[in-house]
């Protein structure tokens, strides 16, 4: 593409890249802070992205990535002949939309909450609690989950103890209820953590416009309404763009713990079925061709999403 | 926001009942949230009857401390303590620095090449060439057994720089117009400006980094074998897998003392707890606002 | 948009410059030592027939770095009582390094091999290319310590060989037809009960459909909090009610005509299948036997909450019943004969065959493969078999009057009490890659909550070589069918269990067979007829010498 246009309008190209480069000069200490970070992705992200190769080879544990023999677009093929790779990207996307739908306000909420209360040791240790979950493991919670939700579990003894049931069911094994056991124990774990950019934004709002509010007599609820949210949206919006983005992702640890035979047909998503099918199986290939895809598909995703919040903002977060 | 709050009185009296529902609701999400946490700690220290019966739910009627006797017995450990500390703290003021100065940067609108920039940058959120062509790397960079490899590669992430950069766009043109008056550079007004004022949002960016450079082992799993060189987590996922060994290979072994559930709950809690104290410590500046040193003070 | 899409080409123009200078550089990477040629010995010592090498090297200090796919593996070298030994003799420094599978190819990928692998898949892709990479065991015997003859078994040796006729790797725990023949091998399976609640029940029989059945109810009936009839976890993986229950009424392994055999659809297996559908219905069984995990599995072990289980695996297990044991003695659980089979079949329970677990490389960049097989003469000779099990005499064990080995008293303390230091500082028990069950035989000690298991599963072992690494290779799309059918089998025989009404218990097994046939289900039954061919081969072959 750079070939051609510099053959039809040679001189032009000459002369703006010639005017590209003295402001480029005019800006030298800008660029001397971004281009080290720009140098860090080209070592560390761009030259092993090679690798990608193996989405198109034969590649097995004991190949280097030169040997392996070339194949085409056969790992390709293979995925999207196979049924229960569509069945995990449904339960993917299903699990993810739950958690869009439930789990990207709760932290917003949840952070205008903690900034709403007074100053205080309270709202430190609500604060402090509420990002603890983050740091439990999904091997140890999933334990916990499965015997909650066994048949003499916590969550039945609440229910018989209500009068909602007679006797208690195993929760776990109920394939239809998979969804919302993964999206709510997802949002459950990770809500609090979610507040800490909010809040980190929300203390860099400037007091006096809530002074200001408050004299013309708004309430606080119009005033969260019309100062903290339009002034955090930024985030929000980051946020919703890379929530939009990861649609096809979830979470491997969290899936593996969960799911059970009976449940699986439901649980199955894209990350535990490419695990199992190529790296359990040594089949690299396999794996890398469906990550591979996945991303492609995720991309897609972040231009419509930015592109749409771009539109509804008037600007660009990226 | 002290000031702000202390001062309107007015404003706080006026929703008495808001801040009811608002307190009640955040205290029952606490004991919801606390809950299981609660429940790893008393597992933890309780004694294997007691854990295994699954009767330990609000307190232990066994306590002991043998779970964390058996993580400590290991004397590497605070070894590996230290290699953890260092990592973190030196992991997190590179990363941070980074950053943001790249942050800085980007954040201004004028910078050329900022598309091709932003494009470069968004790739690499979502492709990566996968662990071995990233080993190879790491390999021929002579990074392998390095303690460098916990720094190095994780020095820039585009996603921090991204909200860095939002943070910084938020600075009121004014401040940097004034230092810019005062004959201050791109940089002076980088460093001695911008840095000070961003305080939540750096703190934000070290908390994000600072948990990951502590729970990261699989950077050591793939690039360290030299034993001087591990992490805590390191140290500690090691005690975890190999309590599968004593009943995978040794039956006859297996302790009566201690359950491997309660090593496990027991490492989960030494290996958490000093990342856990840093947020309170980290918290004050969430709670600052950026603009009352500046502006008003 | 458009313009991104430009951007998206410049940057992959700059990619692609990288990615060739990146090529260019990794493609001169030296393959020289790596042809499988031995190097001589040069004098560094005369090989002699009857002594290990390792008592002939005069090399003082080697370092080897040994790779074990497998994170459980404990690093430790030269600071326990096994270890220290085996560096002592061997002049030997080792470094472990553990890992799994992506961690393995890298080595592969960067073409620089640890000195020793171990992989614990025989049939593994690794495995089946061992010549590429590996040095050949005969070579190296030959070459540098022809004694390892004396210590390897002939029979493993063969199993072993690759269509080169060379055999590069040597599992541990590789049960001959002489160590069954022996009675060397302990069962590992059991089907268990209560002692308390048997005697309350006056010793049923629980032989037939209708038996068990009834007996589970009438335990339901006494003991109202407790769990019937449990099993091995069911997570993810049949657990105890798929091969292990097979075995256990004697399932045959081969069709008539000595081809393979379809076990899962034996009428004989379907019925106690059915039969345990009912025990489900009935209330007999717990439905979170279905989703408990191995650790709640054993929990449940441990307090005693079943009445009788189908026990797989039970040396792994013998742990959770001690503890019970130790705090119940009068209700352990004991292995009765249970369910039979209603053709009149005999138990035929398995226990790991020719193929062992883990098995052992020295590869093509070895430093010093000279020393890498001394090293694997010596673990594998009767010393290392003692040392690694009993630990140093006079040290850590004597012999009794009945000859049997003992442990010193200090040491079962420290056994009993200190079981990390004990793991730490002793280690007895532990070093397995080259372990063989034979050596147990020696101890006279004895793990009381599983003696009686043994005790009942004496002579009822049978060998399965014939079906041993019969799957297709990895990779291929008969692997990728076969791990669907598995995983669809797992899933169609729990939903069996638990289904309401016969008729969906029916139409279950008619819709695994139909996802059967639509997944290359022949073209496996193909393969694994054909391996079975080759294994009826080499086992012919060592009979016949």
């Amino acid at each position: 593409m750079l070939v051609q246009e510099r053959v039809l309008d040679k001189k032009s190209i000459t002369q703006r890249i010639k005017q590209w480069g003295s402001e480029f000069k005019k800006q030298l200490a800008l660029q001397s802070m971004v281009l080290p970070g720009i140098v860090f992705l080209i070592i560390f992200s761009y030259i092993p992205l090679y690798g990608l190769s193996i989405a198109f080879k034969n590649y097995s544990i004991v190949s280097t990535l030169s040997s392996a023999d070339w194949i085409g677009l056969e790992n390709f093929k293979i995925i999207l002949n196979d049924q229960y790779f569509w069945d995990s990207v449904v339960n993917t996307l299903g699990i993810s939309l739950l958690k869009l739908a439930f789990g990207f306000i709760t932290p917003i909420i949840l952070a205008v909450m903690i900034y709403e209360v007074k100053e205080g040791p309270f709202k430190r240790i609500v604060q402090t609690i509420s990002y603890l979950p983050h740091f439990l493991s999904w091997i140890v919670l999933g334990g916990m989950l499965i015997s909650w939700m066994s048949t003499s579990g916590m969550f039945n003894q609440i229910l018989i103890t209500l009068g909602v049931i007679n006797e208690g069911k195993n929760i776990l094994l109920d394939a239809d209820k998979y969804w919302w056991i993964a999206s709510l124990s997802d949002i459950w774990k990770e809500a609090g953590w979610g507040t800490i950019l909010y809040l980190a934004t929300m203390a860099g709002i400037d007091p006096t416009f809530y002074e200001a509010a408050r004299i013309d007599g708004a309430g606080r609820i119009r005033q969260i309404w019309s100062i903290t949210l339009p002034l955090i949206k930024p985030i929000i919006t980051l946020n919703f763009i890379l929530t939009i983005s990861g649609l096809l992702g979830s979470n491997l640890d969290q899936t593996m713990v969960l799911m059970n035979s009976q449940n699986q047909p439901k649980a199955e998503v894209i990350n535990s079925y490419v695990y199992r099918m190529g790296l359990q199986q040594g089949d690299f290939s396999y794996a890398t061709a469906a990550d591979l895809g996945v991303s492609i598909v995720s991309v897609i995703l972040l231009i419509l999403a930015h592109q749409l919040t771009k539109k509804l903002n008037d600007q660009s977060v990226l | 926001m002290k000031p702000l709050y202390s001062t309107t009185k007015k404003r706080l009296c006026s929703g008495k009942l808001f801040n009811a529902v608002i307190v009640v609701l955040l205290i029952v999400l606490s004991i919801i949230i606390i809950f299981p946490i609660w429940n790893v700690i008393v597992n933890s220290l309780s004694g294997a009857q007691a854990s295994a019966s699954g009767i330990n739910i609000f307190w232990t009627s066994e306590f002991s401390l043998e779970n964390y006797k058996a993580v400590f017995r290991d004397t590497s450990i605070w070894r590996a303590f230290i290699v953890s500390v260092l990592k973190t703290v030196l992991g997190v003021i590179c990363h941070v620095f980074f950053c943001a100065m790249v942050a800085y940067g980007m954040s201004k609108k004028t910078l050329k090449g900022r598309k091709l920039y932003t494009t470069i940058g968004v790739i690499t959120m979502f492709f990566s060439g996968g662990i071995i062509p990233t080993y190879l790397l790491i390999k021929s960079l002579g990074l392998l057994n390095s303690f460098w490899v916990y720094i190095f590669p994780a020095l820039f992430s585009y996603y921090d720089m991204i909200i860095l950069m939002n943070f910084f766009r938020q600075v009121p043109e004014s401040l940097e117009e004034s230092a810019r008056i005062d004959g201050a550079g791109v940089w002076r007004t980088f460093l001695s400006v911008i840095l000070p004022l961003s305080k939540p949002v750096l703190a934000t960016i070290a908390l994000f980094h600072g948990v990951y450079q502590w729970n990261d082992f699989m950077t050591t799993k793939l690039y360290i074998t030299k034993e001087a060189l591990y992490p805590l987590q390191m140290k500690l996922y090691e005690i975890i897998v190999q309590q599968q060994v004593t009943s995978m290979v040794n039956p006859t072994s297996v302790a009566i003392t201690t359950t491997s559930k309660g090593i496990q709950l027991a490492t989960i809690v030494v290996t958490t707890l000093p990342i856990i104290i840093i947020y309170p410590v980290l918290q004050k500046h969430f709670v600052t606002g950026m603009m009352l040193g500046s502006v008003k003070g | 948009m458009k313009q991104l899409k430009t951007r998206v080409t410049k940057v992959g123009i700059i990619w692609l410059c990288f990615t060739a200078l990146m090529l260019v550089g990794c493609g001169q990477s030296n393959s020289s030592s790596k042809t499988g040629v031995l190097q001589p010995l040069d004098g560094r010592y005369e090989v002699n027939r009857n002594t290990p090498a390792w008592q002939l090297d005069s090399k003082e200090e080697t370092t080897l770095t040994w790779y074990v796919n497998a994170d459980w593996w404990n690093t430790d070298w030269g600071n326990d009582v096994v270890t220290k030994k085996i560096k002592q003799d061997l002049k030997l420094d080792v470094k472990f390094i553990t890992g799994d599978d992506t961690k393995l190819n890298t080595y592969f990928a960067g073409e620089d091999l640890p000195d020793i692998i171990t992989i614990f898949n025989s049939s593994s892709q690794v495995a089946q290319s061992a010549n590429q990479w590996a040095y050949a065991l005969s070579d190296l015997a030959d070459q540098y310590d022809p004694y390892f003859y004396q210590t390897a078994k002939k029979d493993t040796l063969d199993w072993f060989q690759l269509s080169d006729g060379k055999t590069y790797g040597y599992p541990d725990f590789s049960n001959s037809q002489e160590d069954y023949d022996k009675g060397y091998i302990d069962a590992a399976t059991a089907f268990v009960i209560r002692k308390d609640i048997y005697e309350a029940l006056a010793r049923p029989s629980m032989g037939t459909q209708e038996e068990f059945l009834s007996v589970l109810s009438a335990i339901k009936d006494k003991y109202s909090d407790i769990i019937p009839f449990g099993f091995n976890e069911m997570s993810n993986s049949v657990g105890s009610l798929g091969e292990d229950f097979q075995n256990f009424i004697g399932v045959p392994i081969v069709n008539e005509d000595s081809t393979w055999y379809d076990r899962n659809m034996d009428e004989d297996y379907l019925s106690w299948i059915k039969t345990f559908n009912n025990a489900y219905q009935q209330g007999l069984i717990s439905d979170d036997s279905f989703s408990d995990d191995g650790t709640a599995y054993e929990e449940k072990i441990k307090t005693g909450q079943f009445a009788t289980i189908m026990l797989g695996g039970t040396p792994q297990r013998s742990g959770a019943l001690q503890i019970w044991m130790n705090s119940h003695p009068d209700s352990a659980y004991i292995a009765i004969d249970g369910p039979q089979s209603t053709k009149g079949h005999a138990p035929t329970l398995a226990q790991s065959g020719l193929s062992g677990w883990a098995v052992n490389y020295v590869t093509r960049d070895c430093k010093d493969p000279v020393k890498a097989i001394q090293l694997f003469t010596y673990l594998l000779s009767d010393e290392a078999g003692i040392l690694t099990n009993f630990g140093v005499e006079g040290e850590t064990y004597k012999f009794n009057e009945e000859g049997k080995i003992e442990l010193l008293p200090e040491i079962r303390t420290l056994k009993e009490t200190d079981n990390d230091r004990f793991k730490k500082e002793i280690r007895l028990g532990e070093f397995c890659l080259f372990g063989h069950d034979r050596y147990h035989r020696l101890g006279s000690e004895s793990i009381p909550s599983t003696e009686q298991l043994k005790e009942w599963g004496r002579g009822k072992l049978k060998t399965q070589f014939i079906i041993e690494n019969i799957e297709p290779d990895q990779g291929t799309a008969e692997a990728r069918s076969l791990s669907a059918v598995n995983t669809n089998w797992v899933t169609t025989l729990v939903a069996m269990i638990r289904s309401q009404d016969d008729n969906t218990f029916k139409q279950l097994l008619k819709d695994y067979q139909t996802f059967r046939e639509k997944n290359h289900w022949k073209a496996i039954v193909n393969i694994r007829n054909e391996k079975m061919n080759r294994n009826r081969e080499k086992l012919d072959s060592t009979i016949e010498q």
